[in-house]
Formats: C-alpha cells, sequence, structure tokens
C-alpha cells in the first residue's frame, strides 16, 4: 500500500471526507487530493495528520506504507462499512453540504454530514433566521406604537368630543340649502336641512329676507326645524312669496341641540 | 429552542396584525378587512412555512417538467426571494392598516 492510499484508507476509517481534512488543516481540497496521491505532506502537518488519522509519522514517511497486523485485522473487519463510506465520501465531496442550525437557529459548526441514500441534506428549515428576528421585533414594535398612539388618539377625540350644537360649531354638523323651486322665475323657495351626524333634540329657526322684484320691496320669512336627526337625514321647508325674487340673506339664525 | 424563539416571533407578528384589523373598525371601515385579513393570513403563512413552500414548488416544478426531478431542495435565492415576497405583502398589510387608523 502506498502513502497516498494508506491516507485514504484512514481517512475513510475515520469518517473523514477530503472537505473535512482541508478545514481541520486549513489547506485546500487540491492539496489533499495530491497528499493522497503520493505527495509527501509539508512538514507542519505531519504530526497532526498522524495524530487525526491514528497513524504514526513513520508510516506517512514510508513511500510504501505497511498497515501493522492490528490495523490490517481492523481494515478487514470494516470490509463490509468501506463501500458505503466511499459512497458517502463520493457524493460529500460532489456535493455542498446543507446546513443544519443548532437549537438557537445558528448555523451548526461545520463537520461531517452524514447523508443516507445520496439524499440532499435539507438547505433550510421553516421558521425565521435570527437576524430576520431581530429586524422583525424592530418593525413590528413600531408599529405596534403607532397603532397604539393612533388609538389613543381616537379613544381621547371621542372623550372630548363636543356634546352640544351652536352656532359656532353647528357647520360640522349641518348642512343649510334654500334652493329655488323653479330654475326661472321662483315664486318659491324650499330650505332644506342635512345633518352631518346624529342631533337630538335640534332646534333650528332661519329669518330670511327675499326681495321681490315686482313689488319692490324684501319680504321676511322664518323657517324652523326640530326633533331628532339622525346622519343623513334631510327636513325641508317650502317657503312661498308673493312674487319672483332671485335670491335671499339671512337675517338672523339660531341653534341648538344635542350630538351623540 | 429555536422552535419557541419562532413560535414567539409568530404570536407577535399576529398580535401587530391583529390591532391592524382593530384599526378599519376604529377608522370605520370594516369593509377593507375582506382584503386586509387574507393578506395578512397569506404573509404570515409565507413567511413562516417558506421553506416548505419552496420545496413544495421545486418538487412540483420537477415532477412536471422533468423525467428524473431531484430532490426540490430550494436555492438560497429562492428562499429569499420567497422571505422578500412574504414580507413585502406584510408590510404593506400594516401600512393600509395604519391608513385606516389615521383616516
Amino acid at each position: 500500500m502506498t502513502r497516498g492510499q494508506l491516507l485514504v484508507q484512514k481517512r475513510r476509517e475515520k469518517g473523514l471526507t477530503r472537505s473535512d481534512l482541508a478545514k481541520i488543516f486549513d489547506v485546500s481540497e487540491e492539496k489533499v487530493a495530491r497528499w493522497e496521491a503520493g505527495e509527501l505532506p509539508d512538514s507542519e502537518y505531519l504530526l497532526r495528520l498522524a495524530d487525526v488519522l491514528g497513524i504514526s509519522v513513520e508510516d506517512i514517511l514510508r513511500e510504501d506504507a505497511e498497515t501493522s497486523p492490528e490495523e490490517s485485522a481492523q481494515a478487514a473487519s470494516s470490509e463490509a462499512c468501506k463501500e458505503a463510506l466511499e459512497v458517502q465520501a463520493a457524493s460529500s465531496e460532489d456535493a455542498a453540504p446543507g446546513v443544519p442550525t443548532d437549537d438557537a437557529g445558528n448555523d451548526a459548526p461545520v463537520g461531517r454530514t452524514v447523508r443516507r441514500g445520496g439524499a440532499d441534506a435539507p438547505s433550510g428549515a421553516n421558521g425565521y433566521s435570527p437576524l430576520e428576528r431581530k429586524v422583525g421585533y424592530a418593525i413590528l414594535a413600531i408599529f405596534a406604537v403607532f397603532f397604539l398612539v393612533a388609538a389613543a388618539v381616537k379613544i381621547a377625540g371621542y372623550v372630548t368630543r363636543p356634546r352640544e350644537l351652536t352656532e359656532e360649531n353647528y357647520r360640522e354638523y349641518l348642512e343649510i340649502e334654500i334652493v329655488p323651486e323653479t330654475s326661472y322665475n321662483p315664486e318659491a323657495y324650499i330650505v332644506r336641512v342635512t345633518a352631518l351626524a346624529d342631533i337630538s333634540d335640534l332646534s333650528l329657526t332661519l329669518s330670511l329676507v327675499f326681495p321681490i322684484i315686482a313689488l319692490n320691496e324684501e319680504v321676511t320669512r322664518t323657517v324652523s326645524f326640530s326633533g331628532d336627526l339622525s346622519e343623513g337625514e334631510q327636513r325641508e321647508e317650502q317657503v312661498a312669496l308673493p312674487g319672483i325674487s332671485l335670491g335671499a340673506r339671512w337675517e338672523s339664525f339660531s341653534v341648538s341641540g344635542g350630538l351623540r | 429552542m429555536k422552535q419557541k424563539y419562532d413560535i414567539r416571533f409568530l404570536i407577535c407578528q399576529i398580535a401587530v396584525a391583529v390591532l391592524g384589523a382593530i384599526g378599519f373598525f376604529a377608522g370605520g371601515r370594516p369593509e377593507g378587512l375582506v382584503v386586509y385579513l387574507p393578506d395578512m393570513v397569506l404573509s404570515i403563512a409565507m413567511i413562516y412555512f417558506n421553506y416548505s413552500l419552496c420545496k413544495w414548488a421545486n418538487r412540483w416544478h420537477g415532477f412536471w417538467n422533468e423525467r428524473n426531478p431531484g430532490s426540490g431542495e430550494p436555492s438560497r435565492y429562492f428562499q429569499l426571494s420567497g422571505k422578500v415576497g412574504g414580507w413585502f405583502l406584510y408590510l404593506l398589510g400594516l401600512g393600509c392598516a395604519g391608513l385606516a387608523w389615521i383616516i
């Protein structure tokens, strides 16, 4: 058995691949392949190589390394496993190993990977990586704070909402329109009130002045609305005039009510 | 241990999604939940089961297109693209929920 064959045999007996040896000695796989082809390893690797493979330095230095009787017996007894080891070594030297994770979710230290039947090791796992969890917690915290602040503002706005309809805030809750009944020479107008929110006990009084063209004078009409209005509800009052009027102006206005 | 950390993070994801869903009611837009809830369910599932989904997609593609399909192990790029897509959907949903809260 040559030096190279001895190294190959011992490596396989230890269940190591060329890649594993390369990593242990911090050399390239090509270098390990050259050792196994018969090249004498550098002196700095001899002691450690002998220790890792379980042989003596003399065995490595010998051109035609002969195994001891004990080693021959071991080699014979492991003959049944050798074929499986060769298959594993061949597949592990060709394919990239998988990356199992340890309990903390970190990548496991590089070492032997045992494969069965040539199947690839899992290349990942369900769940989250540690970096993903870190960044994810930061993003979730930002959104959670935002949602909680928005909820607090909504609750505060609801608690401090105005409870009464006044002349200062009625425009937010009431829409008042005065529209002519006909588009041409109107002699009657419709006063329409639309509730923009739920209003209870509405009391709205409008005093409107209509200039009558034919009579050359102004006519005052008072319109009142009362009761409960729900959001979107409309009330109308018709105002009949003695002649044609092209517009109206408000003379006085009063409003009161409760906001739900 | 990893599973415990993962479950904890998953619960936080779901909790923030629920907070966002409340915003649709608070903002008076419950009809937005029709899009929001499926988006959240889909994105959270995509993020958590990313590896299994990628592997299933590869296996199905190999079964359908190849005579001798391989193991279906997804590449890192495929897994990364699945994660990016899942997180994009999730953050998009949270953004819409944020708008529902403030508008």
